[in-house]
């Protein structure tokens, strides 16, 4: 197997929402170092501001895009090659798996090589709307907690998924875990062009919520390890 | 690499061809020669690296670096105080191919590991991690791959291989009931929970006696295809029949997966 496999395209994807910039927001092209503003949350978001930092600061113009809008890369490309540090976590966060203070080689083209924990591809998705009154499971936390229930009146979703071996590596970072997400049927691409639309009660579009966590999983085969099935709950605003 | 043009080619031969050279049916010599004299061998290849499952021990007295090398291309990476054969050996292989080719490592049945590139590489080792993982003689320069001379330390590989079930420290515990409500101020929270899996070792007898003695209550890194899949700590062993011989069995562990 290659240190880095490469995974299928998502049909659906998990966006959390969870980067802060404290995390990391530093990356140098050359000598010149760019930083993320806060604020920037999510990955698409992450790439447009430093598409807007490079360009600012570059010359000839060096830019942040997706390299593949089914695969969920990032690329960093300009016209004269260049070296890339890593000064911080930001470029893992992006999928470049680069370890702090790592420099690569001059090259006017990077594209990032692992799942980014912050764009995770499902290859499968089926949700359900959790029937509290009916899980056991909600009736003993509410029982625990003493009084009212521990989702006020939060809607819970459940999400049955798969996803391939890279995908849960990403997932194993970490920035699902109690984290604002988005569950959506759209494209790295199509969040940073803004031609997406949330969902509503009898239509499509990204959910937005919090992840309560993952529930168990298995793999499909576990002696290839190839596919991974689990679910994972979140909690949104009653529609 | 690339085909490169033979010495019959640059000195004007009319041997032009394989098949001028193989006259009836035995064509190993001729096929050796023409190989040899055309230049026009198979590229090199790494050996055949086989997609195996092992457990490393996660250990204290890890030293030194590893510097990996690809044409111009440098990064030296320290070894952690405490870590294990196969995360060790995971980074290697993600450093090199960031800087060049496709890289794997693979480890047989008696410890011996083997890095391989399809770019050519060099590794200089240093400290307890050269001995640890048995490249002991050197230097390690110019080559598609490169085979340790002794056993790496601390590597397990089962004959018939292993089995991880659970263990994957995704999700943390059996269901919703793992997210908890604060009972102070009434926020939700995920509380932590261990989670537990199994993994099966399928062997000779002998072997998984031995196995059973190694275990103890130690932290694993468990590989499989490659690469480290998940690190746990081992909480009991149970050995189980395959029918009525009692030659035969496999070897059951409780782990549970843990992040240090």
């Amino acid at each position: 197997m290659s240190a880095y496999p490469t995974w299928l395209p998502g049909v659906n994807w998990i966006y959390p929402q969870s980067y802060r910039y404290p995390y990391g927001s530093h990356l140098t092209l050359d000598a010149t170092q760019s930083t993320l503003n806060a604020g920037k949350h999510s990955l698409a978001e992450m790439i447009t501001a430093l598409d807007d930092d490079l360009v600012f600061r570059h010359s000839p113009d060096w830019h942040c895009a997706v390299d593949s809008a089914a695969l969920g890369t990032v690329k960093l490309y300009g016209s004269v090659a260049k070296t890339l540090t890593a000064d911080d976590r930001l470029l893992a966060a992006m999928g470049f798996d680069l370890e702090c203070g790592e420099t690569l080689p001059a090259a006017t083209e990077f594209v990032s090589r692992v799942v980014s924990p912050l764009a995770i591809p499902l290859q499968d998705c089926v949700t359900e709307k959790v029937d509290r009154e009916k899980e056991r499971t909600f009736k003993l936390d509410s029982f625990r907690r003493g009084h009212g229930d521990p989702y006020g009146k939060a809607d819970i979703w459940r999400f049955r998924v798969m996803l391939d071996a890279p995908a849960v590596k990403a997932v194993k970072v970490g920035y699902c875990e109690g984290a604002q997400v988005y569950v959506s049927p759209y494209t790295l691409s199509q969040h940073i062009a803004g031609t997406v639309v949330a969902w509503t009660p009898g239509g499509t579009g990204y959910i937005a919520g919090q992840c309560l966590g993952f529930e168990a999983g298995a793999w499909v085969d576990p002696t290839t390890r190839q596919f991974y099935r689990t679910s994972f709950l979140v909690a949104t605003a009653v529609a | 690499m690339a085909h490169t043009p033979g010495i019959g080619a640059l000195i004007g031969s009319e041997w032009a061809t394989l098949e001028s050279l193989t006259p009836g049916d035995d064509r190993s010599l001729a096929t050796m020669v023409a190989r040899w004299f055309f230049g026009a061998g198979p590229a090199q290849l790494a050996p055949y690296a086989p997609l195996n499952s092992l457990i490393a021990l996660v250990g204290d007295g890890w030293t030194g670096t590893v510097t990996v090398t690809v044409g111009s291309a440098t990064r030296t990476i320290t070894t952690p105080a405490t870590t294990s054969v196969a995360e060790v050996l995971d980074r290697i292989v993600r450093v090199g191919s960031r800087r060049g080719g496709e890289w794997a490592w693979s480890i047989d049945a008696a410890g011996i590991v083997t890095i391989s590139s399809t770019a050519p590489f060099e590794l200089i080792l240093t400290g307890t991690t050269l001995t640890r993982l048995g490249f002991l003689s050197g230097p390690y320069a110019d080559a598609y791959y490169y085979v340790g001379d002794a056993g790496a330390h601390e590597v397990y590989v089962p004959s018939l291989g292993l089995v991880l079930n659970g263990a994957e420290a995704i999700g943390r515990g059996g269901g919703v009931t793992q997210a908890e409500p604060s009972t102070t101020t009434g926020a939700t929270g995920t509380r932590i929970e261990e989670e537990s899996g199994t993994i099966r070792f399928w062997g000779t007898q002998e072997e998984l006696c031995a196995l059973v003695d190694t275990l103890d209550a130690d932290t694993w890194d468990v590989a499989c295809g490659g690469e480290v899949v998940s690190r746990v700590r081992t909480r009991g062993v149970a050995r189980e029949p395959w029918g009525l011989l009692p030659t035969k069995s496999t070897l059951s562990v409780a782990v549970v997966a843990v992040s240090e």
